[in-house]
């Protein structure tokens, strides 16, 4: 690059200013990054620990995983296996064991549990061929490939198992070896429904919010001062009850029901509450303000003379909307979009208490492997993809609507 | 100045024209003003005098609460603006920024539907006019205050308009920038032989540019007319006060002898000026006289009045003297620095007058 000399100079002088000097400007800041470090950095970094560490096999099978790389080992292996199993069951890493190996391979958890009722010291001292024929016995799983397959899966402490799960590539094998087909999860689709439910509630919000935010940001009377009050009011109560009251509202015998039944327009009541329907409904109503108030800022700053400009030119009340005002307010709109589309793929509250089974979003899913199922490596591993997901998306439109927003003259 | 004022043909004609925003106030009241063909008429007047008011009447974003514009005799006032073609200039330009200058020029062509070589050629001409080829595919924000001012006015005339209204186009402009666009835009309106309806707040740009000008005050046009007839000519107190300088001494009329009416001054001096309509003996009234019409001399002469002189300044070109009379009255005369005429010390004493003709006797 050719500086000029004075930018040089400057360049140069700014790197002689001591660090007290440089770091001056941030002071005022530094509370708020030492929330930021603590609350977010630190949360951040544990969910990525926890994705990424895979510690039991290791821990509890040192032995036997030198002999799980092939597929079913011959009788030495299982001779480490017992031998394994009888000090695991003494450091009492036998559950988490458990466990993990059913991750990995269907009834790998019964297995185990089989095989620990007879590894005792007495078995471990045995030879290996009776061995073998023992640990065969308590559980047929262990003379096929797929337990095997399973430990040789958990080998490092650390893998990318938990992250290939929650990307929804098969990670559960049958007892014969075959990926099983019947994954509980398809996060796939999980995945997808999160984007499609965020981009539908966006898009929604956008074409209501945008006359809105139109009139609130060009009226200057009383109608304006009204809608704004309206657009805030959702802000007064918690998410929860606005949730509760959609129940009220969509189920059987609720209002909307009794209004339609009574305007003839439905014979019988009809199931609107636990549909995609009553989510999306639901989703836009909370996020409608978050869509409209950056579109209002922005609208407010463009010059009313710039559309009767356009209208002076010859245009008409619609083109110069559409040629002069509208690419001015798309900053606010890509900013309100993208608030809300963030917001909306970490939504759990709403679509857990009025969608249906098949509307239920990732942070269900992460609620209920962290809660219920205590996978915490799957939860963690469902939030990181999350978060990288949103930041992908999110990070050239923020980068957008900064340029445009700073950009104006 | 030549008298350019085309005949009136009645080209655009406002008629009993009120305008009221929320129904009580009267913003503008009984308008009437007819503007004709190819002339520069200025809209001049203090702030919240209904100008721009009247302007936006005329575009078509605000409708007259009653009475009724017409152009070549259609009545418009009911029409939306973008029906009208009539080009407008605003006061902050009002620029897309989103667009570049070439685009923003070639928007009422475009709107039109006007074939794109079209456009080009035209654009590329208008440009030409005001100076501005070299920075075509520059945006509005990377222009300065004179370039974005010449854009708005190609914008405002590359679809051939008739009829240009300007709001204020240079009142964001230092002195120097103005005066050179003052001379463009007067030369662009005369060889587009455009109507042109300028606002300004700006009395030595009214007088300079136009063909006519309308004096505003209090949403009522007080005095039309060339710049000559408004300067030299007031018809009433108000305009004689907002244009130019002038000094106003109140007295009451004792005595009216033909065209020349005598009025006694609060400390009983009596002072000629010329009877105008508002006139009445007995009434108040107020005896206009520039400062430049005052003759000052050390010795007495005919009809003059004794003074003090308060302070005396040196402009330049001319010296500007603030004298106090007897009673509470002072007056500013206004000599050529080069003149014969004394130059006076602070304190001294010195006699003013005036031709009774140079006085105007106007309403309180
Ligand atoms: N949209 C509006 N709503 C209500 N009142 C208005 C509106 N526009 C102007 N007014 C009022 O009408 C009066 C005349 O305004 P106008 O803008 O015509 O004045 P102006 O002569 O152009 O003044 P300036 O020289 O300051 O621009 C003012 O008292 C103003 O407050
Ligand atoms: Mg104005």
């Amino acid at each position: 690059m050719n500086l000029s000399p004075s930018a040089t100079s400057q360049t140069a002088r700014r790197q002689k200013a001591p660090l007290r000097h440089r770091l001056g400007p941030v002071l005022p800041a530094l509370p708020m990054l030492a929330f930021l470090a603590l609350f977010l950095v630190v949360p951040l970094a544990i969910i990525g620990k926890t994705a990424l560490s895979d510690p039991e096999v290791s821990a509890a099978l040192p032995q036997a995983l030198a002999y799980a790389a092939d597929g079913v080992p011959d009788d030495a292996g299982f001779a480490a296996l017992v031998a394994d199993l009888v000090e695991a069951k003494k450091a009492g890493l036998m559950r988490p064991l458990a466990r993990r190996l059913e991750y990995g391979v269907a009834g790998g958890s019964a297995a185990v549990t089989d095989l620990a009722r007879i590894a005792d010291a007495e078995l471990a001292a045995q030879d290996p061929a009776a061995i073998r024929l023992a640990v065969t016995g308590s559980n047929p799983i262990w003379s096929q490939p797929g337990i095997w397959q399973a430990i040789d899966q958990g080998a490092a402490p650390w893998s990318l198992f938990y992250l290939k799960w929650a990307l929804g590539v098969p990670v559960k094998a049958t007892p014969d070896g075959q990926p099983a087909s019947d994954g509980i999860h398809d996060f796939g689709t999980i995945y997808l429904r999160t984007i499609v439910i965020s981009l539908l509630v966006t898009g929604l919000t956008v074409v209501i919010g945008y006359p809105l935010a139109y009139v609130v940001a060009t009226s200057s009377g009383m109608i304006g001062k009204v809608l704004i009050f309206l657009v805030l009011l959702p802000f007064w109560t918690s998410l929860l009850v606005r949730t509760m009251s959609w129940i009220v509202v969509l189920q059987k015998n609720g209002v909307m029901n009794d209004l339609l039944l009574a305007g003839g327009l439905t014979a019988e009541p009809l199931p609107l509450l636990y549909t995609r329907f009553a989510t999306i409904l639901a989703m836009v109503q909370i996020q409608l303000p978050f869509t409209v108030l950056p579109m209002i800022s922005v609208m407010r700053a463009i010059p009313p003379s710039h559309v009767r400009a356009a209208r002076s030119m010859g245009a008409g009340p619609v083109s110069a909307h559409v040629s002069v005002f509208m690419p001015q307010a798309v900053p606010g709109i890509a900013a309100g979009a993208l608030l809300t589309f963030v917001l909306c793929l970490g939504f759990y509250l709403t679509p857990a208490l009025v969608g249906g089974p098949g509307d239920q979003m990732v942070s269900f899913f992460i609620a209920r492997f962290t809660n219920e199922q205590l996978n915490w490596g799957l939860a963690s591993a469902l939030s990181l993809v999350l978060i990288a997901g949103a930041t992908v998306i999110a990070l050239p439109l923020s980068r957008y609507v900064f340029r445009h927003s700073s950009g104006r003259f | 100045m030549l008298d350019r004022t085309p005949p009136d043909d009645g080209h655009v004609v406002l008629s009993s024209i009120t305008k009221s925003y929320d129904g009580s106030t009267l913003v503008v009241r009984d308008l009437n003003l007819s503007i004709r063909k190819g002339e520069f008429l200025t809209l001049l007047g203090p702030s919240g005098s209904g100008k721009t008011t009247t302007l936006m009447m005329l575009a078509g974003f605000e409708y007259p609460s009653t009475g009724q514009i017409t152009i070549d005799g259609a009545p418009v006032h009911t029409m939306p603006p973008e029906k009208r073609n009539i080009g407008m200039v605003f006061q902050n330009y009002a620029l897309f920024p989103h667009m570049t200058v070439a685009e923003n020029v070639g928007y009422g062509l475009k709107v039109r539907r006007v074939p794109r070589a079209e456009i080009d050629r035209r654009v590329g001409a208008v440009l030409e006019t005001v100076h501005l080829s070299a920075l075509a595919d520059r945006r509005p924000g990377q222009l300065s205050g004179g370039q974005q001012q010449r854009v708005a006015l190609a914008r405002a005339l590359v679809f051939e308009p008739s009829i240009v209204l300007m709001d204020e186009p240079l009142g964001a402009l230092d002195k120097k920038l103005r005066e050179h666009l003052q001379f463009e835009i007067r030369q662009i309106a005369q060889r587009y032989n455009l109507t042109v309806v300028y606002v300004t707040h700006d009395q030595y740009e009214a007088l300079t540019m136009s063909d006519r000008i309308a004096i505003f005050n209090d949403g009522r046009v007080q005095q039309l007319g060339s710049a000559e007839e408004i300067y030299a000519r007031p018809v009433n107190r108000f305009v004689a006060e907002f244009v130019g300088d002038n000094n106003c001494l109140k007295g009451r009329v004792t005595a009216i002898e033909g065209e020349i009416a005598h009025l006694r001054l609060q400390d009983g001096t009596v002072i000629r000026a010329r009877a105008t309509g508002h006139v009445q003996l007995g009434a108040l009234s107020t005896a206009a006289i520039r400062p430049e019409a005052l003759r000052m001399d050390a010795a007495p002469f005919a009809g003059s009045l004794a003074a003090t002189v308060r302070d005396s300044i040196f402009c330049g070109d001319q010296i500007r003297t603030v004298v106090d009379l007897a009673g509470t009255e002072s007056l500013v005369v206004k000599s050529a620095a080069h003149s014969a005429a004394i130059h006076p010390e602070k304190g001294q004493c010195v006699h003013v007058g005036w031709a009774w003709e140079d006085a105007w006797a106007l309403d309180a």
